[in-house]
Formats: structure tokens, C-alpha cells, sequence
């Protein structure tokens, strides 16, 4: 029972002692207590801000400098850059007034041939064929401008080869394939051609615009009827085994590609 | 047909003034048989200035060329025949002549662009912008005159091509 009586006294005591005391209005923080601004700092802290601040002003003035340098360059490079832009123009402009002179050179030299009166009707060569003249003309551009595609010039690569044309009742073209170059010109083959073609003004000329049908045209070939293959294509025997009629075959097929203006 | 048909570059002021003619005639403001005239009188007309001191060749394009007809078409907007008879008489008409050859362009732009030698009539037949059918015919018509033609005298004769250029299109109100 004393023991319990004890533990209760025991208990009271400890209650008392650990009651929050009501602070005395002496004790509580008056108004004027309150201070505006940061705490006061000791020694430490303020040195800890005073080296941040330092560090952070480096920072900044590298940042500046950094910056600084960036756009020197950046101008730099502007400047440079504008001046080579000016230096192509005026590259540009001397060559533009190079070619006006050479045209104007040209115009003054034309001019001058036309007001001669150097032909009369005596001097027009009648002998000369204007139709194949035209059509060797027509042809020479053509093949000129089907040669900057690679697949032809992969195709006459190595070739040594003269075409010759026959044109019936008026006389005779030929297409020299050498050097990588295809040149279109009047008359016979300087030398031996390699291929001999022959037909009418008409036939050989809507031949070369494509307009005669492939299929007959196989069999204009094989039965030899409006364009005649003179040379070209030999059916011997050695050249049936050795396979050479395929080649000569493949090489008047590609002829006939690049021959055609269309 | 390959140096024949070969033109001046335009000056500004008359390309300017060719466009707004080339777009009359994709307008149909302007018919078929005008434009085909336009081609055909301004072609012959430049030959004349071309060769003008030397009239036997005149005279040998004109024994060559003249007397036959000449199809001209642009796809889908006309086509018409051109009869060549002199170089100031190029009737053009509707009628068909299956024996004549014929041009066909596939727009009118194609030939704008050759008159204005921004491309070379050579070139527009490779890239297929031009159809020629009866070659043979046509180049009867054009291969003595293409046969004859210096390309030197293209370029001797420019502010002259130019003028006619103008009066021609200056004729068609443009």
C-alpha cells in the first residue's frame, strides 16, 4: 500500500516538474525585441560569404571576358566573311565584263563579216549536199549533248569505230567513234568503217528520229529492206561458236541508242 | 535545225513583253493559228536580215523550203498547219495535211523558251519536250537553212532580231 502511495507522491512530483511554466510578461519578447535584417553573423559565416562573393564575382568577370572574346571573334569572322563575299563579286563582275567583252568582240567580228558581201550566187558550193550538210548539222549536236550522259560514255569507252551511212541518191555521211568523242561528218570513211549502213534520204532520216517501229526495224535489218546493213553483222560460223555475233549484235544495239535522236 | 533554230537571248524589256504574250496565248486570248504565225514569219523574217548580203543563198532556202506545209501543234491547246510559201506569205490555217510533218510541243512554254534561246531546240527534242513526226519532210524544209546558217550571224545581227521580235509582237498588241 506504501509503495503505492509512493509511486502516486512520485508521479505528482514528476507532473509538477514537467508542467510547461507560463512565462512571467518580464520573460516574453517585446515588440521592440525585433530587429529588421539578417541575424547578425559571427566571424565564420561572414568570411564563408565574403570568399562565395569573391568566387562568384570571378566567375562573372570570366563569364564577361568569355563573352567578350566570343563576339570579337564573332566579328571577326563577319568581316571576314564579308570580305570574301566582296571578293567573289568583284571576281564575279571582272568575269562577267570579260565575257561581255568577248561577246562584243564577237558581235564587232560578225558584223564586220556580214557587211562584206563575200558570197555571191557563184560562190554558194551548189555541188554541196545542203540536205546531208543539215542533217550532219542536226546530228553533230544531238550526239554531243547524248554524250554527257555516263551510261553512254561508259558504252563508247574504248571504242574505235566508224559508222558509215550510205544515203541513197545523195551520198555519204559518216559517225567516227574515237577518244571517247563522237563526231558527225560529210562523205566517206577516212578509213575502212566498221559499219556499213545504207537506204533513202527518208528512211535513214526518220530512222534517226526514232519513228520507225523497232520491231520492224529488226527485220528492215534481217530481211535487209528499207535500211540495209551492208557491214556490221557476219553470220559465220566461228562467229556463231565464239559468241562474236553476240557482241556485234550488243555493239549495234547500243549504235543504235546513241545513233537516235530521240 | 540544230544551229537554224537557234535564237538571241531576249533583252529584259522584250522577254517581259514575250511572257505576257505566251500567257495570252496559253489563255486562249490569243489563237493557235496567231502564235503558229508568230513562229513561222518571225523565223523566215530573221533570215532575211541574216542573209540579206547574200541573196543567193536567200534564194536557195527559198527554192528548198518554200512550197511545203508544216504541222504545228502545242498539246492540248492547238494545232495548226503553216504553209510556207514565200518569206512574207505564211498562211496558217486549221486544216490537216497527213503528208506534212509536224511539231508538236508539249506545252507553249517549250517555245518560249526556245525563242528566247533559254534552251536549244536540239535539246528540247532529247529531253521529248518536242515531237517531231516525218522528220524526213521537216528536215527537207529546215536542213538547207540550217546547212547555210553561220552561227556568227546570229550574234552579228542581234539589235536587228531583237527590233523585228518587237515589231512582230508589238503587231499582235503586246
Amino acid at each position: 500500500m506504501m509503495s503505492k502511495e509512493s509511486d502516486r507522491e512520485i508521479w505528482k512530483k514528476l507532473a509538477a516538474d514537467t508542467k510547461p511554466k507560463s512565462p512571467s510578461a518580464e520573460e516574453l519578447p517585446k515588440a521592440e525585441d525585433y530587429i529588421e535584417g539578417p541575424l547578425p553573423e559571427d566571424q565564420e559565416t561572414a568570411e564563408e560569404r565574403a570568399r562565395k562573393l569573391e568566387v562568384a564575382k570571378r566567375a562573372e568577370e570570366s563569364r564577361k571576358a568569355e563573352e567578350l572574346k566570343r563576339k570579337e571573334s564573332l566579328h571577326q569572322e563577319e568581316e571576314q566573311a564579308r570580305k570574301t563575299e566582296e571578293a567573289r563579286k568583284a571576281a564575279e563582275k571582272a568575269k562577267k565584263a570579260a565575257e561581255e567583252a568577248r561577246i562584243d568582240a564577237e558581235a564587232r567580228k560578225a558584223a564586220e563579216v556580214v557587211k562584206k558581201p563575200v558570197e555571191t550566187v557563184a560562190s554558194i558550193p551548189v555541188s554541196e549536199n545542203l540536205l546531208l550538210l543539215g542533217l550532219i548539222n542536226l546530228l553533230q549536236p544531238a550526239l554531243e549533248i547524248k554524250l554527257e550522259s555516263k551510261k553512254y560514255q561508259r558504252w563508247i569507252k574504248g571504242w574505235d569505230k566508224i559508222i558509215e551511212m550510205h544515203i541513197l541518191g545523195e551520198g555519204h555521211t559518216h559517225v567516227i567513234i574515237k577518244d571517247n568523242t563522237i563526231k558527225a561528218a560529210l562523205g566517206k570513211a577516212p578509213r575502212e568503217p566498221d559499219i556499213v549502213l545504207e537506204g533513202e534520204y527518208e528512211v535513214i532520216t526518220n530512222y534517226l528520229n526514232g519513228e520507225l517501229d523497232p520491231i520492224l526495224m529488226f527485220f528492215d535489218f534481217v530481211l535487209l529492206r528499207k535500211i540495209k546493213l551492208v557491214k556490221g553483222l557476219e553470220f559465220k560460223l566461228s562467229n556463231l561458236l565464239g559468241g562474236g555475233i553476240l557482241k556485234q549484235a550488243s555493239d549495234l544495239y547500243k549504235l543504235d541508242k546513241i545513233l537516235k535522236i530521240r | 535545225m540544230a544551229l537554224s533554230m537557234t535564237f538571241n537571248p531576249l533583252t529584259p524589256e522584250l522577254r517581259e513583253r514575250g511572257i505576257r504574250f505566251f500567257k495570252a496565248i496559253e489563255k486562249r486570248e490569243i489563237t493557235g493559228q496567231t502564235a503558229a504565225a508568230f513562229f513561222f514569219r518571225y523565223f523566215f523574217k530573221r533570215l532575211q536580215i541574216m542573209f540579206e548580203t547574200e541573196p543567193a543563198k536567200l534564194e536557195l532556202i527559198a527554192s528548198q523550203s518554200f512550197g511545203k506545209s508544216c504541222m504545228f501543234a502545242v498539246r492540248n491547246l492547238f494545232h495548226v498547219t503553216a504553209h510556207l510559201k514565200s518569206y512574207d506569205e505564211i498562211p496558217v490555217d486549221d486544216s490537216f495535211d497527213r503528208n506534212a510533218p509536224q511539231l508538236t510541243f508539249d506545252n507553249i512554254w517549250t517555245v518560249f523558251e526556245i525563242v528566247a534561246s533559254d534552251v536549244t531546240f536540239i535539246e528540247a527534242v532529247l529531253k521529248k519536250r518536242i515531237k517531231i513526226d516525218k522528220m524526213a519532210e521537216l528536215a527537207k524544209i529546215f536542213a538547207p537553212i540550217e546547212a547555210l546558217h553561220p552561227k556568227d550571224r546570229l550574234l552579228a545581227i542581234k539589235d536587228r532580231d531583237m527590233e523585228l521580235l518587237s515589231q512582230i509582237i508589238q503587231e499582235s498588241g503586246f
